[in-house]
């Protein structure tokens, strides 16, 4: 299963968004030329502003930034400048223009600030574009625009949930996520009973991955736990699945195992994720108990016991 | 926020959106406009309505094409009423969808746009043009953005959420693991293929999730054939089983068991199943070849 690379992914389309923007710079700045060569000096500083704050934006979104999403906030800015002040003055085509700062704000903001800040200007904006003879039906038109963009983003938001609910790997690395791996172990627990086998369990804690920032940054992060992921699918047997419970926190399910069986996996886990060296030259340390079902315990109990058992695993550590 | 709280609120969304279409269009004056705001209505409140159905629908299904055409018809028949809708196609053209499907979008907001800057001086036309050209594309980013989201979607492995219901890649994954185990300890286990109507194919699917163990998963492998691995303690247990599942089927279907142990291929059983005339065939597993 491959995972999926948002910083990759994400390059193309931010390019695009840089791209639009530098062409509405460009736009603004013939403008400001066109006004200049015209002779109309006091019509300048409009569209030199404009370019100014799209150049800003066009940077912004290029960089690495933490807060380069902020340049969707320039760009809208200028927008609106642009609309309010010189399509204002424009004859006619009133119900034209009322459309596109809803639209542009869905296209550039999250859907949930894009409807917060569509309904708060919505009254400036028939203010400013509509005469009042006008205004009854293009407040309604406003409102189905705002409603319509609001859906394509209730949609977007539909289909991740679906995703979430429907894909049973982890995004980040070659394991299962926490809640098809909660339901294989109530899968192999049932079947464990009904068949008279045994299951064994093991708790794998990784300790490097619990505490973020400084040293461990996001990409050896990502592949400190994709190197885990893969040695440890190689060197356990096909039935086995590795899940993975939160940041450092993994289930390994053998099934049809008992307790000496699973402690040769164990070992030759162990065995195998020694030779790993992580990028910084250190190794990865990992703490690994084995839990086995008693007789007559229920599913939920043995979850628990796993999670105290994660606990007792982590505490060690410090 | 809890996911059921959330689709409640796409839910009253879509409602909401179709009860403001069918105002639009009891507002409107002009008949074609009529229909197609009613149509618009009528399809938000029938996407309302089917919102769990439609996830078994095929994800390649093209239904983005249904808001283009209906955003493309009302512009040309009213540009002057509702002009400012043409900037809807940037939301049309974020919506995840095939790429096929972007130039056709695109052909339509030309369009639209040509019609609209007919009644407007020529200067004013070509910045409106530029302008949705700007947006559309941020509409691009956008959908590029969201492209790893909708593939997924597409290639999911769990057909429906809660339901264990799975493709036909993840039976390829767990026959692969269940002859390993079947091979160390002494489990029986028979690959069950199930054809039945198409339209019989959903219901026969919750009815299999009730009467089958919790830790036996049911495989969609097309429209009519269905599959599940039976695991059972040993071979009479199994064939007991299968016969109490196959005895009162609450649809008529053909069924092909195929024990694990013999080698059989998946697309070759599932070809065998569509032509077989009998109800049931049982592929036992093969006597050990005597090399004395």
């Amino acid at each position: 299963m491959p995972s999926l690379l948002p910083e990759e992914e994400k390059l193309w389309p931010s390019r695009l968004f840089a791209l639009v923007y530098a062409a509405g710079a460009v736009m603004m700045a013939g403008y400001a030329l066109w006004h200049y060569l015209m002779g109309d000096y006091g019509l300048i500083p409009l569209p030199t502003l404009l370019t100014l704050l799209l150049v800003g934006a066009t940077l912004l979104r290029l960089s690495h930034h933490p807060q380069r999403y902020l340049s969707a906030y320039l760009v809208l800015i200028s927008a609106y400048l642009l609309i309010a002040v010189e399509v204002a003055k424009l004859e006619g085509g009133a119900g034209l223009w009322l459309g596109l700062p809803p639209v542009l704000a869905f296209l550039v903001l999250p859907p949930a600030s894009a409807i917060l800040l569509n309904v708060l200007l919505g009254g400036l904006w028939l203010v400013l574009l509509v005469n009042p003879e006008q205004a009854g039906d293009l407040a309604m038109a406003y409102l189905v625009l705002t409603l319509l963009g609001a859906l394509a983003g209730g949609e977007q938001a539909r289909q991740r949930e679906l995703l979430d609910a429907t894909r049973p790997h982890d995004d980040s690395c070659d394991a299962l996520r926490a809640s098809a791996i909660r339901e294989c172990l109530a899968q192999e627990f049932f079947r464990a009973r009904r068949l008279e086998h045994r299951l064994s369990v093991l708790v794998i804690h990784l300790p490097q991955l619990d505490n973020p920032g400084d040293a461990f940054g996001g990409l050896p992060r990502r592949q400190c736990l994709q190197r885990f992921a893969e040695v440890t699918q190689h060197s356990c047997r096909a039935p086995d699945q590795l899940g993975r419970l939160s940041d450092s926190l993994f289930w390994l399910l053998l099934p049809d195992t008992g307790e000496n069986g699973a402690l040769m996996v164990r070992q030759r886990l162990l065995d195998a994720l020694e030779r790993i060296t992580l990028p910084g030259g250190e190794g990865l340390s990992l703490r690994v108990a084995l839990c086995a079902p008693h007789d007559d315990e229920s599913p939920a109990t043995f979850e628990q016991r796993l999670m105290l058992k994660a606990n007792l695993l982590r505490e060690s550590t410090t | 926020m809890d996911s059921k709280y959330k689709a409640r609120l796409f839910r009253t969304a879509l409602v909401g959106g179709a009860l403001l279409l069918a105002w639009q269009a009891s507002l409107a004056s002009d008949t074609p406009a009529v229909i197609l705001l009613g149509l618009g209505a009528l399809w938000l409140l029938a996407t309302s309505l089917f919102q769990e159905q439609s996830l078994r629908w095929p994800p390649l299904l093209p239904w983005q094409l249904v808001p283009g055409s209906l955003l493309a018809a009302l512009l040309w028949v009213d540009p002057g009423r509702h002009g400012a809708w043409l900037w809807l196609w940037a939301i049309l053209v974020m919506l995840p969808q095939p790429a096929w499907l972007l130039p056709v979008q695109g052909g339509l907001a030309g369009i639209s746009w040509w019609r609209i800057q007919q009644d407007l001086i020529p200067e004013q036309g070509v910045l409106v043009g530029l302008l949705l050209g700007a947006v559309v594309l941020l509409g691009l980013g956008r959908a590029l953005y969201l492209r790893p989201l909708w593939q997924g979607v597409s290639r999911r492995q769990r057909l429906l959420p809660g339901t264990r219901l799975w493709t036909r890649e993840q039976l390829v994954h767990d026959l692969y693991r269940e002859r390993l185990r079947c091979e160390r300890k002494d489990y029986h286990a028979e690959l069950l293929l199930l054809r039945t109507k198409a339209r019989h194919c959903w219901p026969l699917v919750r009815w299999l999730v009730a009467h089958l163990e919790p830790d036996e998963n049911v495989y969609r492998l097309d429209r009519c054939t269905l599959a599940t691995l039976l695991i059972s303690r040993n071979a009479d247990n199994g064939s007991q089983r299968r016969n109490l599942l196959l005895e009162t089927p609450p649809w008529p279907l053909k069924a092909r068991a195929i024990d694990l142990g013999s080698r059989h291929a998946l697309s070759l059983e599932q070809r065998a199943l569509a032509r077989q005339a009998e109800d049931l065939v049982i592929l036992p597993r093969p006597r050990a070849v005597d090399h004395a």
